[in-house]
C-alpha cells in the first residue's frame, strides 16, 4: 500500500501558543481516517497546517505527502498536487460566481498536471454529472461563491467542489457540524462516492454520527495537541457512549494508548 | 495649475488651430468654419479645466495641458497597425480601422454591404455632402467642455455610421482606433452614429496603441442618435498604451421607446477621462450603462456619466465596477437628473469598487437630482478590500495568490 500522508512529530503554534504538540499520523491510499476530539484539541489547526493557512508557526516535525515536503509548498501548490480541504466555515466571495470560481480552480489543477484546460462547454458537461451526487441545483452555480447559501448548502458546495476537483487527499474539517440528518446523508453519500483505492480521506469531526454513514478504516482521538488513542470504528462508538472525558484524563496524565 | 501655465499650454494648440484654420478656410462650408471658430473661441476662453473646476475635481489634466503636441504622423507602419488590430479582433465583426484618427481603408474589412447600413469616413462625407452633418456639427450639442470644444475646432476625420429602414444589423461593427508613431501627438476623431426608427446596431470600439507608440493624446467625441424604437449596443474598450492620454465625450440622445446599452471598459492608458451623457428624450426610452475599470501602476481613469430623464416613463440602469491596484486611481461620478414632469421614472445606479493595494484610490460620487414626483430612483456605491480569508479560500482551491487577489 502506498503511503500518501506521513506526519511525524508535528508541532505548531498559533499566536505564540503551542497547539499541536507532536502529531504522528500515517494515511495510506485507499483509506479513510477519522480524527475526533473535543473542542480546542487542535483538530482545525491540523487541517489548517496541512493546507497552508497563514497564522501558524511550525516549530518541529515534518509532513510528507506523496514523498514530498508538503509544508514547503504554497496553499495553491498543495491544491494543485491534489490536497483538498472542505472548510468548516466556507468563505463567502461575493462578486465571483461559483461556476467561474470552480472552473478557474479546475483549470489551475489541470494545467499543473499538464492537461488541457476545459472550456465552458466541457466544464458544464462535467459539472452536471457531479451536481447529481450532492443534490445541488444548477442555479446555485450562477450565484456568487457561498454568498447567501444556507449552512447546509455551503457544506454541500464543499463536497461538490471536491467531486469536481477529484483530489488525492481529502481533508474534511467538521463538514458534518450544523447539518440536519438529510444534509448529513447527502454529504456522507458524496464522501462514499469518492472513496477509491488511489484516494485517501481524513475526516475531522467532533461527533460520531457522520461515521455511522461513512465507515472509517481508522479512528484517532486528538486531545491537547496529540493523538492520544487510535483504533477502529469501535473506538468512535465508545467515545459516543463515554464522551471524551476519560481520554482527556488519560492525555493529561501523559499516558498514550 | 496656475493661470500662466494654462495659457502657456494653450499656445501649443494655438499653432495647431492656426494651421487648421488655414487649411479648412474656403474648403469647408461656412457654417462648419463658423462652428469651428465658435468652438475654438470657447476653448480659448475656458482653457483646460483645473481642479478648481467641480467637474474635474478628481482629475488633473496638467499632463495634457503641459505637453506640446504635434499633429499625428501620416506615414503608416502597416505591420504594427495590423498587429495592434489583431490583438483586439472581434470575430465575425465588420472591421473599420482609424489610424491616428483617420479612416484607413487598407486596414479595414468592411465585407459585403449590409442592407440599411452605411459606413462612411467623416472626411468623405464632408467632401461629398457636408449638409447632412450640419445637424450634428453645427448644433454644438456635444461641445460641453474644453476638450469637446477642442475636438469640434480641430477634428480631421472620423466616421459616420447610419442605419435606416427598420433593419437589425446582424454583424457587429468593430471600430478600431489605432495610434502609432513616435513623440507626443494629439488626435481628435469624431464619430456620428444614427440608428433610425426601429433599427438595431451593435457598435464596438477599441482604442489601442501600436507597438512603439509615443505619447498619444486621443480626444474623441461621439454623437449618438437613437430614433423611435431603435436600439444601439455600444461597447467602448480603452486598451491604449500605458503612455496614452485619452479623453472621450459620448453624447447619446434616445427617442421614444429607443434603447441605448453602453458597456465602457477601461484597462489601458495613463490618464483616461470618459464622459458619457445620455438623454432619455421621450416616453419609453431606456438606457443601460455598464462599466468596468481595471487599473494598475500609476494609471488614472475617470468615468463621468450623466443620465438625464427628460420625459415620463423612461428607465435607466447603471452598474460600474472598478478594480484598482498599484498606485492607480479610479474615479466614478454618476449623475442622474430627473427633469420636472418626468413622472414614472425608474433609475437604478450602482458603483462597486475593489481596492487591491494600500496606495490605490477610488473616488465614487453617485448623485441624484430629482425634480419630478412619483419616480423610483435608487443608487449606491461600495468600496471594498479583499480579505485574507477569501484569498486563502481561493488559494486552497489551486488558484494562485496573484490570481486570487485579482479574481
Amino acid at each position: 500500500m502506498t503511503t500518501l500522508l506521513q506526519i511525524k512529530n508535528l508541532k505548531a503554534n498559533a499566536a505564540g501558543k503551542q497547539i499541536l504538540k507532536g502529531i504522528d499520523l500515517e494515511v495510506n491510499a485507499g483509506e479513510v481516517h477519522a480524527i475526533m476530539g473535543p473542542n480546542g484539541s487542535g483538530k482545525s489547526t491540523l487541517a489548517g497546517v496541512l493546507t497552508g493557512r497563514e497564522g501558524y508557526e511550525i516549530t518541529d516535525g515534518s509532513v510528507l505527502y506523496q514523498g514530498k515536503d508538503l509544508l514547503a509548498l504554497s496553499p495553491e501548490e498543495r491544491a494543485r498536487e491534489g490536497v483538498f480541504l472542505a472548510f468548516q466555515y466556507p468563505v463567502e466571495i461575493p462578486g465571483i460566481s461559483n461556476m467561474f470560481f470552480l472552473r478557474a480552480a479546475l483549470n489551475a489543477i489541470r494545467k499543473h498536471r499538464g492537461q488541457e484546460e476545459l472550456d465552458a462547454v466541457d466544464f458544464m458537461a462535467l459539472v452536471k454529472k457531479k451536481l447529481e451526487v450532492v443534490h445541488i441545483k444548477e442555479d446555485l452555480l450562477k450565484r456568487p461563491v457561498n454568498a447567501g447559501f444556507s449552512g447546509g448548502e455551503k457544506k454541500r458546495n464543499e463536497i461538490f467542489q471536491m467531486a469536481v476537483l477529484e483530489p488525492t487527499l481529502c481533508l474534511l474539517d467538521e463538514t458534518d457540524s450544523g447539518l440536519d440528518i438529510d444534509a448529513l446523508r447527502i454529504v456522507a453519500d458524496g464522501v462514499n462516492a469518492m472513496r477509491s483505492p488511489e484516494r485517501a480521506m481524513v475526516l475531522v469531526t467532533h461527533y460520531e454520527r457522520l461515521l455511522e454513514y461513512v465507515n472509517p478504516d481508522r479512528v484517532h482521538v486528538l486531545a491537547h495537541g496529540r493523538i492520544v488513542k487510535s483504533g477502529d470504528r469501535e473506538l468512535a462508538r465508545e467515545l459516543e457512549k463515554k464522551g471524551y472525558g476519560w481520554i482527556e484524563q488519560a492525555a493529561k496524565t501523559g499516558a498514550t494508548a | 495649475m496656475t493661470a500662466a501655465e494654462t495659457s502657456l499650454a494653450r499656445t501649443g494648440f494655438e499653432a495647431l488651430w492656426a494651421a487648421k484654420h488655414e487649411r479648412v478656410r474656403g474648403r469647408e462650408p461656412s457654417w462648419l468654419l463658423q462652428a469651428r471658430e465658435n468652438a475654438w473661441a470657447l476653448f480659448a476662453e475656458r482653457g483646460f479645466p483645473t481642479r478648481a473646476d467641480e467637474d474635474w475635481r478628481s482629475t488633473n489634466v496638467a499632463a495634457i495641458a503641459n505637453t506640446a503636441y504635434a499633429t499625428p504622423s501620416r506615414s503608416l507602419d502597416a505591420k504594427a497597425v495590423q498587429a495592434a488590430c489583431a490583438s483586439v479582433a472581434v470575430p465575425g465583426s465588420v472591421r473599420v480601422v482609424l489610424v491616428n484618427g483617420r479612416f484607413e481603408p487598407s486596414a479595414s474589412d468592411l465585407g459585403a454591404p449590409q442592407h440599411g447600413l452605411t459606413i462612411e469616413s467623416l472626411s468623405a462625407v464632408l467632401a461629398s455632402g457636408p449638409e447632412t452633418l450640419r445637424g450634428h456639427l453645427a448644433s454644438q450639442r456635444s461641445t460641453v467642455n474644453a476638450f469637446s470644444a477642442l475636438n469640434a475646432a480641430l477634428f480631421e476625420d472620423g466616421l459616420r455610421l447610419r442605419v435606416s429602414g427598420r433593419v437589425a444589423i446582424e454583424r457587429p461593427i468593430h471600430v478600431i482606433h489605432v495610434t502609432t508613431g513616435p513623440g507626443a501627438f494629439a488626435l481628435h476623431p469624431r464619430l456620428v452614429v444614427e440608428v433610425g426608427n426601429g433599427c438595431e446596431l451593435e457598435l464596438i470600439e477599441s482604442f489601442v496603441g501600436a507597438a512603439g507608440v509615443g505619447t498619444a493624446f486621443t480626444n474623441v467625441v461621439q454623437d449618438v442618435r437613437i430614433d423611435d424604437a431603435a436600439t444601439l449596443r455600444h461597447v467602448r474598450i480603452v486598451e491604449d498604451a500605458v503612455t496614452a492620454q485619452h479623453v472621450g465625450m459620448t453624447r447619446a440622445a434616445v427617442a421614444k421607446d429607443g434603447r441605448y446599452a453602453s458597456v465602457a471598459i477601461t484597462r489601458g492608458g495613463a490618464l483616461v477621462r470618459n464622459d458619457l451623457y445620455v438623454t432619455l428624450d421621450a416616453p419609453g426610452a431606456s438606457c443601460a450603462l455598464d462599466g468596468l475599470y481595471a487599473l494598475d501602476g500609476s494609471q488614472h481613469a475617470d468615468q463621468h456619466t450623466t443620465i438625464e430623464h427628460a420625459a415620463p416613463h423612461c428607465s435607466s440602469t447603471e452598474l460600474y465596477r472598478g478594480i484598482v491596484d498599484g498606485k492607480s486611481r479610479g474615479v466614478f461620478y454618476g449623475r442622474i437628473i430627473v427633469r420636472h414632469g418626468a413622472l414614472k421614472t425608474s433609475a437604478e445606479q450602482e458603483n462597486n469598487n475593489l481596492v487591491l493595494s494600500n496606495e490605490a484610490l477610488v473616488d465614487s460620487t453617485p448623485q441624484l437630482e430629482i425634480f419630478a414626483d412619483d419616480v423610483q430612483c435608487r443608487h449606491g456605491s461600495t468600496i471594498g478590500q479583499i480579505d485574507e480569508a477569501q484569498t486563502y479560500y481561493l488559494r486552497s482551491r489551486g488558484i494562485g495568490a496573484d490570481e486570487a487577489r485579482r479574481s
